[in-house]
């Protein structure tokens, strides 16, 4: 169990959540309501799950908050739940997730408009290179990469050579896998373009 | 055609099905390849510390849906994958628990207790055996109880149930395992109905893709694998590298103690075992057969009965073969009684078993649930020979734990020493990558990370993710039932409640839910989530 | 957006290139083609969808990557196919009723019939209505006289249009039936067997049970009647005029080049037309078998189907 003060405010958070389904999510964002006559035909609509779902997310969370307002303070409890250091390490994956992946999405394309020119000496996009060495794994061993060894070195602490190695042995095993033997399967971000 | 017929047909499926090679002109069929594959593999994943069979299914089922395509060919050798890897995993955990006292999945954590100590004394190689023996006899033993129960659990729920007791049925499902896993019932209903929520976005009915906020990116509802791995493996692979980030720079290393006792496993000893096996096998069947509890509390369970049972001059927790067996052979009976609701009901009830039911989902022709035992006669029923096929591989991977398991799991000591800061950034872009195959756009890696959030933020608030999954999954089937049962019903508003068999699932679901809102305490044992 | 910017540059350049090529050599595809189907992976549309892809790799070179955008009836992948460049990049393979009665049904489906180059018809649904042998219907006459004689009948469709022929139907005929929504192609299928719905539509899943004779087609919604019940009478003898089967066939956005367009519908044709193909000899097993239907002639089918979904819509409404 987490403290009762945690425990009342996730209560309240899925109480708002699930009021602000049934009252404004569902009711103007589907095109049929809970029951829908048509055609003298009376049936579910699209509403009807939802409805229910947001409804009983809402009343399970009241008497979840009924049910820590009795509770005994002096129960046992767990740490806070999201303290600095949590936050600040989900800020610091999330610049680096956002980062690779950015690497990854653009470093073909951008690769293709400096260097790479047609047979008639026109420029070629990155769909039509993206089935062609080495521009169609460019961003998957940049990004790929770049990603491994950052989050490693983030949790570590530290930069370490042997991580770099390791890093970019995963990538390469990944390339076996998946690129070498498949001609129909895309690795990222190749079914994009 | 006659049940034997079946049956035969569907170990044919297995053993002369579409061929991966030829040695001497005989074929080696690639269903058998790909259960071997995947019993080793699930036996090194295991035996790895931070990952587990979950994970490996988890990563390998895009991919393998992606190599061998959406056809009714694809099934055996896939779902054979995901029970070799699944069988494989159970007996791996053991091997760091015995050795090194980390339990490399959570149900091995009471193997620790008498595994570890023999290894102290110098009986690490008894230890492993007696592990070894005692979980290929479980698991066995729960399989073959899957066999002769589920099809007449599927013929018996398929003759009574209309769409309103399917629909009544599914719903005690959800509040079942909601009530179970976890330490609060509420908090697991909320995640339940959360998942239903969710997987309402997108899809539905209307040519207007519902709760789509007008917005493309919700417009074809959640991709159901992408958001499965997001919630189960990105989720844990967020919070351990939180974990990990916490603890860096504490790295401690593990030394391996010297063995000299006896480390042999006599028949005799063997038999001494049995009662203890035996014993702990019927409590892991019985337990797997319900959906959402884990074989986590299977062992904790198993090994309690062992412990009232045992007179021996050294006592459990001291070092005891019996103890190792007795846990052992309770956590590895849960995995084939754990696919009895799967195969008769359509209800996955914990982690492995979702991914079988996703992967019959995605490739199709192959609909787990008891509409796949009817035994027709004047015409085939190609789902009752994959059933069996099923069935077949099972055993299949059972022979091979029995043949070589022993002695490979003895070898895979060594994967404890992979460091994990190093392994989990490798299984962040893995998990990436096998999603991008199968979906091939960006924006399903943006769902997965979104996913994956929500994951890690269920596991600080010690919101089940279980139960969510398992909605999530069910959501579509649980809408279609209602639909259909109101519908025949004439828009009857009372429809869930006229025939006497959904009003007693009905009623049950809320009486679970109160007891267990009543009765338990906090146990973090009973819970069935990934490592 | 400036990454935004150099997207669109690049996606000009292709065009401008691909165009200035096509008139001097025959088209041929630049790079990988998509090929979007617009069902679930594993069904019958999708098998011959990713047949036609292993076919026309083999016999051209092209590298082809399948990739399912089912939801909606279509209309998912209908959306997302409209929005890729017309380079014969991207094709998308659907139920061609999905751009008639879909787009004419929807109040807004997002996307107008306009939006596609219509390359080729494949093959045709085998709909019929089904119902146990068992109970011993022999046509839809014998079902109309049971619920003439007060029998409730609870009927499957699987989309808003069969749906609505139930409708139609049963108004045409002075009896009403309990429509209820199934899922998939084999939903209807599994109703009935279960003894859940008595009777229901079926699109081919039902060959097997009714050369079995567990099954009866009652009547066929196609035009002609049913391969594997050439016996079960049409829906005109019921009063009604329309027709609930659909073709499926091969579309790519609007705007695509002609030589391309050519290149594209012929390779296609070719692949269903040839008997040794893969594709020709699946589609001959679980639907109407060839139906290549391409260039104007697939545009003129395309208009007719739309002219009939009006009609039909205003019937119902």
């Amino acid at each position: 169990m987490l403290g009762r003060r945690a425990e009342l405010m996730l209560g309240a958070v899925f109480l708002l959540l699930g009021l602000f389904v049934i009252v404004v999510w569902v009711p103007q964002d589907s095109e049929t309501w809970m029951i829908e006559t048509f055609r003298r035909q009376t049936t579910m609509g699209d509403a009807f799950l939802p409805m229910i779902a947001g409804a009983l997310v809402a009343i399970c969370a009241a008497i979840h908050l009924f049910m820590t307002l009795r509770r005994n303070e002096e129960q046992e409890t767990d740490g806070p739940v999201f303290d600095g250091a949590a936050l600040a390490f989900l800020v610091q994956l999330s610049g680096l997730t956002a980062l690779c992946l950015a690497v990854m999405y653009w470093a073909g394309p951008i690769a293709v408009q400096l260097f790479a020119s047609g047979e008639t000496g026109d420029a070629a996009t990155y769909r039509q290179m993206r089935g062609t060495y080495p521009y169609k794994l460019l961003g998957f061993v940049l990004g790929g990469f770049s990603l491994v060894f950052l989050t490693t070195s983030l949790i570590e602490g530290r930069f370490k050579v042997s991580r770099v190695i390791s890093s970019i042995l995963a990538v390469i095993v990944l390339i076996v896998i998946f690129d070498l033997p498949f001609d129909n399967i895309l690795l990222p971000p190749n079914g994009d373009w | 055609m006659g049940v034997f017929e079946y049956v035969w047909a569907g170990v044919m499926a297995v053993f002369a099905g579409p061929e991966a090679f030829a040695i001497f002109g005989v074929g080696i069929s690639i269903t058998l390849l790909m259960v071997a594959f995947g019993f080793f593999l699930g036996i090194v994943i295991g035996a790895t510390p931070g990952l587990g069979g979950p994970f490996v299914m988890a990563v390998s089922l895009p991919v393998l849906i992606s190599i061998f395509g959406f056809t009714p060919d694809a099934l055996l050798p896939i779902m054979g994958f995901l029970v070799g890897v699944m069988k494989g995993a159970t007996v791996g955990g053991s091997v760091p628990a015995i050795l090194f006292n980390t339990p490399g999945t959570p149900d091995a954590l009471m193997t620790t207790l008498d595994g570890y100590p023999m290894t102290k004394k110098g009986q690490a190689g008894k230890a492993l055996r007696t592990a070894h023996f005692a979980s290929a006899s479980g698991d066995t033993f729960s399989d073959l109880v899957l066999f002769t129960t589920a099809p007449f659990l599927a013929i018996l729920v398929e003759g009574y149930l209309g769409f309103a007791e399917k629909a009544a049925l599914i719903i005690l499902s959800l509040s079942f395992v909601a009530a179970v896993v976890g330490a609060s019932p509420m908090k697991g209903l909320i995640a339940a109905f959360l998942g239903l929520l969710i997987a309402s976005v997108g899809t539905g009915e209307d040519l207007y893709p519902r709760m789509s906020m007008g917005t493309d990116f919700l417009a074809n509802g959640v991709p159901l694998i992408t958001a499965v791995l997001g919630v189960l493996i990105m989720g844990e692979v967020f919070s351990s590298f939180e974990q990990m980030w916490r603890d860096r720079r504490t790295e401690a290393a593990t030394a391996e103690i010297p063995q000299s006792g006896d480390n042999s496993l006599s028949f005799r000893e063997r038999r001494k075992l049995m009662p203890f096996i035996g014993v702990s096998a019927v409590v892991g069947t019985v337990i797997g057969a319900l959906p959402g509890i884990g074989s986590t509390l299977a062992a904790t369970l198993g090994y309690a009965t062992g412990q009232k049972m045992h007179k021996g001059p050294v006592n459990f927790g001291e070092g005891t073969p019996e103890g190792v067996a007795a846990t052992e052979a309770a956590n590895s009976s849960v995995s084939g009684a754990n696919l009895i609701p799967v195969l008769s009901l359509g209800i996955p009830g914990n982690v492995g078993a979702v991914f079988l039911i996703l992967a019959a989902e995605s490739i199709g022709g192959f609909n787990p649930g008891p509409s796949v035992f009817r035994f027709t006669t004047t015409e085939v029923n190609p789902e009752l020979v994959i059933a069996f096929g099923l069935f077949t591989t099972m055993m299949f991977a059972n022979i091979l734990n029995w043949t070589f398991g022993g002695q490979f799991m003895r070898w895979v000591g060594i994967m404890v020493k992979i460091p994990k800061p190093a392994l989990m950034p490798i299984v962040f872009l893995l998990t990436i990558t096998a999603v991008y195959v199968q979906e091939t756009s960006m924006l399903s890696v943006y769902f997965l990370l979104g996913f994956g959030l929500l994951g890690y933020v269920m596991r600080k608030i010690r919101m089940p993710i279980l139960p969510f999954v398992i909605s999530f999954i069910l959501a579509g089937n649980l809408e279609t039932a209602l639909r259909q049962a109101f519908a025949v019903s004439k828009a009857d508003p009372l429809f869930l409640f006229r025939s006497p068999l959904s009003v007693v699932f009905l009623a049950l679901s809320i009486i679970v839910v109160i007891f267990f809102s009543r009765g338990k305490k906090s146990d973090p044992k009973m819970t069935s989530e990934v490592s | 957006m400036k990454l935004g910017r150099i997207k669109s540059t690049l996606v000009a350049v292709a065009l401008a290139s691909s165009m200035a090529t096509a008139a001097v050599a025959e088209w041929q595809p630049s790079g990988p083609i998509k090929l979007m189907i617009a069902f679930r992976a594993g069904g019958g549309v999708d098998t011959s969808a990713r047949l036609l892809a292993e076919e026309l790799t083999a016999r051209h070179g092209w590298e082809i990557i399948p990739e399912n955008v089912a939801g909606r009836g279509g209309a998912a992948m209908a959306a997302a196919l409209k929005d890729e460049p017309a380079d014969g990049l991207a094709i998308g393979m659907t139920a061609m009723d999905s751009l008639a009665y879909g787009v004419l049904a929807a109040k807004n489906p997002g996307f107008t019939p306009e939006d596609f180059t219509y390359l080729s018809a494949i093959t045709g649904t085998q709909t019929g209505l089904i119902a146990k042998s068992s109970r011993g219907w022999k046509n839809l006459g014998d079902v109309i006289a049971a619920a003439k004689a007060g029998e409730e009948i609870s009927a499957g469709a699987m989309s808003a249009k069969l749906a609505d022929a139930l409708y139609l139907i049963g108004q045409a005929n002075g009896v009403e039936f309990t429509t209820v929504m199934v899922q998939g192609g084999k939903g209807g299928l599994n109703g009935v067997v279960a003894d859940d719905l008595d009777i229901a539509w079926a699109a081919g899943p039902q060959t097997q049970g009714v050369k079995a004779g567990d099954l009866v087609n009652l009547v066929s919604a196609e035009s002609a009647p049913l391969n594997i019940s050439p016996d079960a009478p049409l829906l005109n003898e019921y009063n009604v005029e329309f027709t609930f089967g659909t073709k499926f066939g091969v579309v790519a956005p609007a705007g695509l080049d002609p030589e391309a367009r050519k290149v594209l519908q012929d390779a296609i044709v070719e692949v269903v037309n040839d008997p040794e193909s893969k594709l020709n000899q699946f589609i001959t097993r679980a639907f109407s078998g060839p139906e290549p239907i391409a260039g104007e002639d697939f545009d003129a089918f395309m208009a007719a189907a739309r002219e009939e979904s009006e009609r039909f819509l205003k019937a119902v409404e």
